[in-house]
């Protein structure tokens, strides 16, 4: 095989590149296998020869190894790297006062049954399990001894657990995350303010807006913070229903200062000339041969050319879509405004 | 992390679990998760079992079938990925229109990265070849074979997933007579070809061994259909390598000059020795008038009694 440009290696993933394109002559028909098997087998034996080479050989036991280099090529990780834990407050203090762990044995002296036995763990001399305690002199006679070590040891486990879920609060206030409320890799809530927001924006997205929601205990709620309307009730005055109306119906009238919309005649007009074909009746002045008049046609004012006619309607057209523009928005101000149902 | 939550597992077994899926400097090796779809034929089906075979023990075959389409929801994915702690997975289906379907993709942080579509044409069984196999768990030495992977962005991320995929075990040693897999893929008319061989090392006239090798199996093609690779920024993210602590190097110091002696400079500074603060010794204070005179004489020296004497005179 001409092996015109060389292969390279990662000997740490024991890959060899090799760029040079298969023969397409080799790969058809019944030689593709053989001829693969033989390019496997020079790529092979090129990367033992590499590793071979490169690798320094060293004797385990009775194996022969050697070490790989870490790879060459770039590979994605599984996961991010872990970030780095925030000291608890005991490990600051100790710190601070350079207090340093001392490693204690494991076994210890027991001097009740006289033998070392384990610290912690299996056959350990449980205080619990003692059959005998000692009542201490300052102690009220009654009391129950047992029960009193069984109540001490709950409440140390109970503070050492406040302690842990403080330090865990502690380290996402500074930079973690509260896992509930950051689905899809959300920003830190890194206050209470932002907790409280958080909150809020969770009740009003369902579609009652947080009407039936249970209140969260301390939690300021916005007077009807997330209704959208509110309706008058449909009882009550008939008078104010009525005047609420005329007043939409008046204003309505006001606003239209042509009641009749002679530019919209006109063009109607036309539209109907125009297509019954009525040289006489057209407005442009071009010469067209006679037709029959119909009766009831009205005459327009004046030959206009075709041209001008085309500019004025265009003008026309513009200024009646302003017209109308400004008609609409002044209509939707006013239903705005005066509603039966009221806006909030 | 097991630390961090709020909830602590409760026995043992439950922790080492938690603390084998948090993460870490030195990650675990990945591992495949192999879904069927709503429909396989046997080729694909026993091409994902053989595949089950080249990953194992870092693979996991789900029983049931999973009528999914990765291309338009890959949500499934991501929860069984987050469920069983596997950031590799291998789709299998058949259909009219893609027959013989196979879906290799990869995951960061439980979040797809990217998804190649292959069409398995080809295809034969791992059974088929009266070959040994090789152990489970062997490490397979990789070969790429054309240019395009090296070129082409779509197939050099191909390489990359492939990579990936067949890696195998990160070790930092290897055993020189454990070298015993090779899986060969070569660029070939619009196919990917993967081959599987066994290796064999016979003794040479010299110390390299000379390769042998026998097609162990499975044998298929991949045919590239569709795909969703990453962003490069998806990439680099996942990526991101941790900070490792490098050991400082100490200067000026030599620990050893080959006679035991640890050597360094010490660099003292800019000194004005005519201010320099020393014992006081009064014979370097008096000048020496004694022995040298402006005319060369020599100047008899003063005893103190000499002093009394004078003055007892004067």
């Amino acid at each position: 095989l001409a092996t015109s440009v060389p292969p390279t290696f990662d000997l740490g993933l024991l890959l060899i590149n090799n760029p040079n394109p298969l023969d397409p002559a080799s790969t058809r028909g019944p030689e593709l296998e053989p001829y693969l098997a033989a390019v496997a087998r020079e790529n092979a034996q090129s990367l033992l020869s590499e590793i071979w080479q490169r690798l320094p050989a060293e004797r385990v036991e009775d194996a022969v190894v050697a070490p790989l280099p870490p790879p060459s090529t770039p590979l994605p990780r599984e996961k991010p790297p872990p970030k780095p834990k925030p000291p608890s407050r005991w490990e600051e203090f100790a710190r601070l006062k350079s207090i340093r762990r001392n490693k204690k044995e494991q076994a210890v002296w027991d001097e009740a049954t006289g033998e070392w036995r384990p610290r912690w763990g299996y056959g350990r001399a449980d205080p619990s399990k003692e059959w005998l305690l000692e009542v201490p002199a300052s102690a009220d006679p009654n009391e129950d001894q047992f029960g009193r070590l069984k109540k001490e040891k709950k409440e140390r486990v109970a503070k050492n657990e406040l302690q842990r879920l403080k330090n865990i609060s502690r380290n996402m206030r500074l930079g973690g995350t509260l896992p509930a409320l950051s689905a899809g890799g959300g920003g830190a809530t890194s206050s209470s303010k932002e907790l409280k927001r958080a909150l809020v924006v969770a009740k009003r997205s369902d579609a009652s807006v947080g009407q039936f929601s249970a209140k969260v205990g301390g939690e300021k709620v916005g007077h009807l913070q997330g209704r959208r309307r509110h309706f008058l009730p449909n009882t009550g005055s008939l008078t104010a229903e009525r005047g609420i109306q005329e007043q939409v119906l008046k204003e309505l009238a006001a606003r239209r200062t042509d009641p009749l919309n002679t530019e919209r005649a006109v063009n109607r007009l036309q539209q109907q000339r125009e297509q019954s074909g009525d040289a006489a009746n057209a407005v442009d002045g071009r010469r067209r041969p006679q037709k029959k008049k119909t009766a009831g046609k009205v005459s327009t004012e004046g030959g206009k050319s075709r041209r001008q006619n085309a500019r004025d309607s265009k003008s026309r057209k513009y200024k009646k879509a302003a017209a109308s523009g400004r008609a609409n928005q002044k209509m939707k101000s006013l239903m705005k405004s005066k509603t039966l149902g009221k806006r909030k | 992390m097991a630390s961090n939550s709020v909830i602590k597992p409760k026995t043992q077994a439950g922790k080492r679990a938690l603390a084998r899926r948090e993460e870490k400097v030195i990650e675990n090796t990945k591992s495949c998760l192999l879904i069927r779809g709503g429909n396989t034929s046997e080729a694909i089906g026993s091409c994902l079992k053989d595949l089950y075979s080249l990953k194992k023990p870092h693979a996991l075959m789900l029983k049931r079938r999973n009528p999914i389409l990765p291309f338009e929801e890959i949500s499934f994915v991501e929860k069984m990925s987050r469920k069983y702690d596997c950031s590799l997975f291998a789709f299998a289906s058949h259909s009219k229109k893609r027959p013989n379907n196979l879906v290799l993709g990869r995951l960061f942080n439980y979040q797809l990265l990217d998804m190649i579509e292959f069409g398995v044409e080809g295809y034969q069984p791992l059974c088929t070849f009266p070959v040994a196999k090789v152990p489970v768990g062997t490490k397979p030495c990789l070969s790429f074979q054309g240019e395009e992977f090296d070129s082409d962005p779509t197939l050099m991320a191909i390489k990359n997933l492939l990579l990936d995929m067949f890696q195998g075990p990160r070790v930092e040693k290897i055993r020189l007579q454990g070298i015993e897999h090779l899986i060969q893929f070569s660029y070939c008319d619009g196919q990917i070809l993967v081959r599987s061989y066994r290796i064999l090392l016979k003794s040479s006239g010299s110390k390299i061994p000379r390769v042998e090798l026998f097609e162990m199996g499975p044998r298929f093609g991949l045919r590239l259909r569709r795909h969703k690779l990453a962003t490069p920024e998806q990439f680099k993210q996942a990526r991101r390598q941790p900070k490792v602590a490098t050991i400082k190097k100490i200067k000026n110091i030599v620990p050893d000059d080959g006679l035991g002696n640890r050597l360094g400079r010490v660099h003292v500074g800019r000194q004005e020795l005519d201010k320099l603060q020393t014992r006081k010794v009064k014979a370097l204070k008096r000048p020496r008038e004694d022995f040298n005179a402006a005319d060369g004489k020599k100047i008899k020296k003063r005893r103190l009694s000499d002093n009394k004497k004078q003055k007892n005179k004067g």
